[in-house]
């Protein structure tokens, strides 16, 4: 040790000359010649001039001095009282209103100013905790932190320890006050923080007190869907949706463990306003929300021709405070309505291959009945045009048979007026009992070819034609005499 | 502006140009004949002394002809989106597509257009139209007819064309022209006489 | 001014023809209402030859009258029937055929025919019998030409717009059938209305032979003679109010002798009179203008027409100087006009027509009455009625005047009437009529003394020149008078008088054909 300080002493030295730079020292030629006593041993000169370089300084920079003095005189241990040093909870945020999901950096601060270095002793400080509910402090899930005697720095003697454990608040099953404390002891002496003075300002604490709410787990609306959204009774229906915010939720999920932090998540389903069934499962922050009918069964063949919604209830179980939400009105499926015919076959021609719209056209479709026995059903017929969109052509109530398919005719009909000509058009069929897809109607299916463009049925020189400017002439002859029989002539008596 | 439109616009400016001259010649007739009276006149008056009649053939000839006219005209330019998109016959499917739709345009025509052509024999009273113009005024029906036809056929091809399309056209425009200008004849002539 | 033209005769026919020409629309002959002729007129044609009548289009027969008016032809003596005891009677007693085709240029025929229906009483009870009419050749043609006129409008209570106000019988002077209808019906009118207008146009035969009708000029002139003197010589209130004379000579040796551009001309020279588009106050009334024309006269005055047609802007007393000049359409001197009558189109000043027409005929512009119609636009045109244009010694010397016109014809008249007795005369007249004809043309007082003295009047400028009316039958002696007096005195019994006043009345129009009296 004192070998070690000697060494010190010698550095030091050296560091303050090179620093000084304008310390005077006398140069005493070393090596050949001079007044060197020759080999061996220090000179006297050496010393002396030290001395005196010493005496300058003194006189010169006392605090200098004065520090240079520790740093060769250990003063006498006049005392071995041992004073165990001040500790403080350290939180510098001023929030104190923290969610269960909020970062938080909790610390502990000690300051170890009455002490010297030679009877300072190792700190070991623990977190306690008093959570909402609690009656009394318990240890908190952190390790304990160790001050060693030199760790403080010197000139505030202070030393600074973060519990790196707690980093939220999520692992509390119950919301509401938490109290911290800090626990050091010594090895003889065992003490809290809680003996100490509050500095707010820089966020020391004799005992933290935080208000922690909780932030219920929340279902994205957007995310919400059901597949399909039209189906039969027995299909296979699919309910998902996704929480919000599953990126935090899927790191907690790594560092907690898995049980601790699911979700329990409710599907409702609606028909119309009445809730006919729910079912709850668990799930992880990260995960999808999933429900399928493989859960349960959710639906029952007297559901056919329904509509039903839904929508979920989302829980954390957290106590003390608010813990469930709800997402917003989903809607679907529609459960198809029992098939009662197969409708297959569906087509249309023209009269040629001309496609003028004043020409008769025939559309058809082949129908069976689904049912046990034969079923009587109307037939609708339908055209799409731009200039005429959904327009009713003709209808026909026919008795589907169970054997075989019948077909069913609609011949000549005239669809069409000048407003479509050049072009295309659409046919579907509408019936007044569902088909094999649980619908009422077929799907729109595009003429083979669009419309002629051409406008006027008649040529010229038709009779028609010929009887229209005839007839026009008439009109103009006729008016012309009849107005001049009524009008002039009186005039001319 | 495409050669159809200027054209329809010259036609319309022929009618107006005949109604303006009309104006300004019974204005010109009583500043004259203000001039030269012993007494005074006034407007009234004077156009029932001014106005005499020119006989139930001529005035049926002329009624018809301008009923003609103004079908044909709207035949011309009215009958196909050639011209007028937005304005034409086949925009009024219901009627386009009856076999009897060009003579239920035409008597649409003659309908909006019939007081107009009641009246235009009370404008021809007023002026002195000799015999020789009496009877050039059967010229405009039959050309009138011809237009018509013309125009019917463009009318019942399109929208396809053919070689005959473009001298359709040309011939309905030309034969319309020359039965407008025939028909103002008198108005435009008197009008230059009571100038003079 | 809206005239009835009356044309008479072959002439008379084609000029009425031109007046009357359907200014509408020709559609194949086919009128879709009215006939619409120049200046609103109407008008008709009397003929006697059926021939002339079939070889014209122009002129309908009278039972293919429809409502509507169009011009049709009335052949006088179809009024009687084919058999009629009235003609044979006539013809029995004075030798003249009322069916005859034609009257082959005696003037005097007609004037005979008129004359005997009014004083021989067997003859109107004959005819009262057979037609209910005393004079069915008078009533008949009377009948045809009333419903034009404003007679038939007021008094049948129908509007009298369109009506003719006036008529104007259009005649050779020297033609085929005479004048003899006019006097007649204008004493029928004057009977139903004193002061109703009526005109004569009369075209005076030109000179030289007709070879188309194989005539001299002398007889010609004759039959012109007796036309003018018993148009001339009726006093006023009894005859026709004005004769407006036009010289065929003149028109000949214009056009060349086309007779067709010759009546065109005279029918463009009527224009200006027969227009309509009056200027204001300008639109005289046929009374207004009988009334000037028989101002201070007590026979018919002799009007002679100038007319011209000159640019629109042309001066004023440039077209007065020609229509005076050049455009005299009968031989005449505009100085000895009595008073002047213009009739002008186009916009002329009427204060300028006085002026210019007084500074060529030194006549006080108070006595030059002025009407004017707007016209065409495209030219001016004048018509100048000069009145009795004649009056001085020795002007029949000259020619040019009336006078020298007048001498001419009278003279060849009296020459005529000197060599063709026995054509005057004709074989199978009775004696009444021979001994009548005698008289009338070789009798003291009788045709050609007062020639004799006409001619003397002209050759001292005398006016009228025509003074003393003459009958034909006016000189029956005291047994044929006291016969005729005595039938004339037999009372009618009752169903003859019921028959009469049942005609009267048809022909009002105040009894419908099919109504039964009850008087």
């Amino acid at each position: 040790m004192r070998g070690f300080v000697a060494i010190l002493l010698i550095l030091i030295y050296l560091s303050v000359i090179i620093a000084q730079g304008d310390v005077d020292i006398p140069v005493i030629p070393g090596g050949g010649g001079g007044s060197s006593s020759g080999g061996g041993g220090h000179s006297y000169t050496d010393i002396d001039n030290f001395i005196r370089q010493v005496e300058s300084w003194k006189t010169n920079d006392p605090d200098r001095f004065d520090y240079l003095k520790t740093l060769f005189y250990k003063q006498n241990i006049t005392t071995s009282k041992y004073v165990p040093p001040g500790v403080w909870m350290y939180f510098p945020s001023k929030n104190k209103t923290i969610s269960r999901y909020d970062d938080v950096a909790i610390g502990a601060l000690v300051q170890d100013d009455k002490n010297p270095l030679e009877i300072r002793r190792a700190l070991y400080l623990t977190l306690e905790i008093q959570e909402p509910g609690d009656k009394s402090f318990k240890p908190a899930k952190t390790a304990t932190q160790i001050i060693q005697v030199n760790e403080y720095d010197d000139k505030e003697k202070t030393s600074l320890r973060n519990f790196p454990e707690i980093t939220s608040f999520s692992f509390l099953k119950q919301v509401g006050d938490v109290r911290l404390r800090v626990k050091a002891t010594d090895g003889q002496n065992n003490y809290y923080s809680t003996i100490q003075s509050d500095d707010p300002a820089h966020g020391y604490y004799h005992e933290l007190l935080l208000h922690v709410y909780n932030i219920p787990p929340q279902i994205n609306n957007t995310t919400m869907s059901v597949s399909p959204n039209t189906a039969k009774w027995d299909d296979y229906i699919q309910y998902t949706a996704s929480l919000e915010d599953q990126s935090r939720s899927q790191n907690e999920a790594t560092i907690a463990g898995k049980e601790e932090n699911s979700v329990q998540i409710t599907l409702h389903i609606y028909n119309r306003s009445d809730e006919v069934f729910n079912i709850t499962k668990p799930f992880l922050p990260a995960d999808t929300i999933s429900f399928s009918t493989k859960d349960a069964n959710i639906f029952k063949e007297m559901d056919a021709g329904k509509n039903f919604s839904y929508r979920y209830s989302s829980t954390d179980g957290i106590k003390g405070g608010n813990n469930t939400t709800w997402t917003k009105l989903g809607y679907g499926p529609s459960i198809k309505p029992n098939p009662k015919i197969r409708v297959t076959d569906l087509k249309v021609s023209s009269e040629d291959n001309n496609y003028y719209w004043w020409q008769g056209y025939n559309f058809g479709l082949k129908a069976k009945s689904q049912a046990a026995e034969p079923v009587s059903f109307r037939v609708d017929l339908y055209t799409d045009t731009p200039a005429h969109p959904g327009r009713l052509i003709a209808a026909q109530t026919i008795i589907a048979p169970t054997n075989d398919s019948m077909d069913v005719l609609f011949k000549d009909m005239n669809p069409f007026d000048v407003a479509d000509a050049n072009q295309t058009f659409d046919y579907y069929f509408r019936y007044s009992v569902p088909d094999q897809n649980g619908l009422m109607y077929s799907y729109a299916i595009e003429g083979p070819k669009q419309i002629n463009p051409k406008l006027i049925r008649y040529t010229l020189y038709s009779p028609i034609m010929v009887a229209n400017i005839l007839l026009i002439m008439g009109l103009a002859l006729l008016g012309g005499i009849m107005i001049e029989r009524r009008f002039y002539r009186r005039r001319e008596g | 502006m495409g050669w159809d439109s200027v054209s329809f616009l010259l036609l319309l400016a022929f009618l107006v140009a005949g109604l303006c001259s009309h104006i300004m010649y019974m204005d010109k007739m009583h500043k004259r004949i203000s001039v030269l009276s012993n007494i005074k006149v006034s407007k009234n008056r004077l156009y029932m002394g001014l106005s005499i009649p020119h006989g139930s053939n001529f005035n049926s000839v002329a009624i018809s002809a301008w009923i003609l006219f103004f079908i044909a005209l709207a035949y011309l330019y009215f009958l196909t989106p050639a011209v007028f998109d937005r304005f034409n016959y086949f925009r009024l499917p219901v009627m386009a597509s009856s076999p009897f739709g060009f003579l239920v345009f035409a008597t649409w025509i003659f309908l909006l257009t019939v007081l107009v052509s009641a009246y235009l024999p009370r404008i021809y009273s007023f002026y002195e139209i000799s015999k020789g113009f009496k009877t050039a005024i059967l010229l405009p029906s039959p050309l009138l007819v011809i237009s018509l036809l013309c125009s019917a056929y463009i009318g019942t091809i399109y929208p396809m064309f053919t070689s005959l399309t473009d001298l359709a056209w040309k011939a309905s425009f030309l034969t319309l022209l020359i039965s407008e200008l025939v028909l103002l004849s008198p108005i435009f002539i008197g009008y230059a006489e009571v100038n003079r | 001014m809206k005239l009835c033209i009356v044309g008479i005769g072959g002439c008379g026919g084609k000029l009425a023809a031109n007046l009357l020409e359907n200014q509408d629309t020709p559609l194949m002959g086919k009128s879709l209402g009215s006939y619409i002729c120049f200046g609103g007129v109407k008008g008709m044609w009397l003929e006697a030859d059926v021939q002339e009548t079939s070889t014209q289009t122009f002129f309908k027969a009278l039972d293919t009258r429809l409502d509507t008016y169009q011009p049709f032809y009335f052949i006088p003596h179809d009024a009687l029937p084919s058999e009629s005891r009235t003609s044979r009677l006539l013809q029995m007693k004075y030798g003249y055929d009322l069916k005859k085709q034609g009257f082959f240029r005696q003037a005097e025929f007609l004037k005979a025919i008129f004359e005997i229906f009014d004083i021989d009483r067997e003859i109107q009870e004959t005819a009262i019998e057979e037609t209910s009419f005393d004079n069915p050749i008078l009533r008949g043609t009377w009948a045809n030409i009333r419903p034009y006129t404003t007679l038939a409008g007021t008094n049948d209570g129908r509007n009298s717009h369109g009506l003719c106000d006036g008529i104007l019988f259009v005649i050779s002077l020297g033609g085929g059938t005479g004048t003899g209808f006019i006097n007649p019906i204008t004493s029928y009118i004057r009977s139903e209305r004193s002061a109703y207008p009526v005109f004569v146009l009369g075209v005076l035969t030109e000179n030289g032979k007709d070879f188309q009708q194989n005539t001299e000029e002398s007889k010609r002139d004759l039959s012109a003679v007796i036309s003018m003197h018993d148009l001339l010589v009726e006093p006023r209130g009894k005859g026709i109010d004005g004769l407006i004379i036009v010289d065929n000579q003149i028109l000949k040796q214009r056009f060349g002798g086309n007779y067709p551009f010759m009546d065109k001309f005279i029918y463009q020279s009527m224009k200006p009179m027969l227009a309509e588009r009056h200027f204001p106050g300008e639109d005289p009334g046929s009374l207004a203008v009988r009334e000037l024309f028989l101002e201070n006269l007590n026979t018919p005055p002799i009007l002679v027409p100038c007319y011209t047609r000159g640019k629109n802007g042309n001066p004023v007393e440039g077209l007065v100087k020609d229509a005076l000049t050049n455009g005299r359409l009968f031989g005449c001197e505009p100085r000895k006009a009595e008073k002047i009558y213009i009739f002008a189109r186009g916009f002329i000043d009427s204060k300028e027509l006085q002026y210019a027409a007084a500074a060529q005929t030194e006549l006080d512009p108070e006595k030059i009455a002025v009407w004017r119609n707007v016209g065409n636009n495209r030219s001016n045109e004048v018509l100048i009625l000069l009145r009795n244009p004649y009056g001085s010694a020795e002007a029949f010397k000259h020619e040019g005047t009336v006078e020298h016109r007048l001498h001419r014809i009278l003279t060849m008249a009296l020459e005529y009437i000197s060599e063709n007795r026995d054509e005057l005369l004709q074989a199978g007249m009775t004696e009444r009529t021979n001994l009548a004809l005698e008289a009338y043309f070789y009798g003291k007082k009788g045709l050609r003394d007062i020639l004799t003295l006409a001619l003397s009047r002209i050759e001292h400028g005398e006016k009228p020149i025509f003074q003393d009316p003459l009958n034909i039958f006016e000189v029956l002696d005291a047994e044929e008078y006291a016969e005729v007096k005595a039938i004339s005195e037999r009372s009618l019994e009752e169903g003859q008088v019921r028959a009469i006043v049942e005609e009267l009345l048809k022909e009002k129009g105040l009894l419908k054909e099919n109504h039964c009296t009850a008087l």
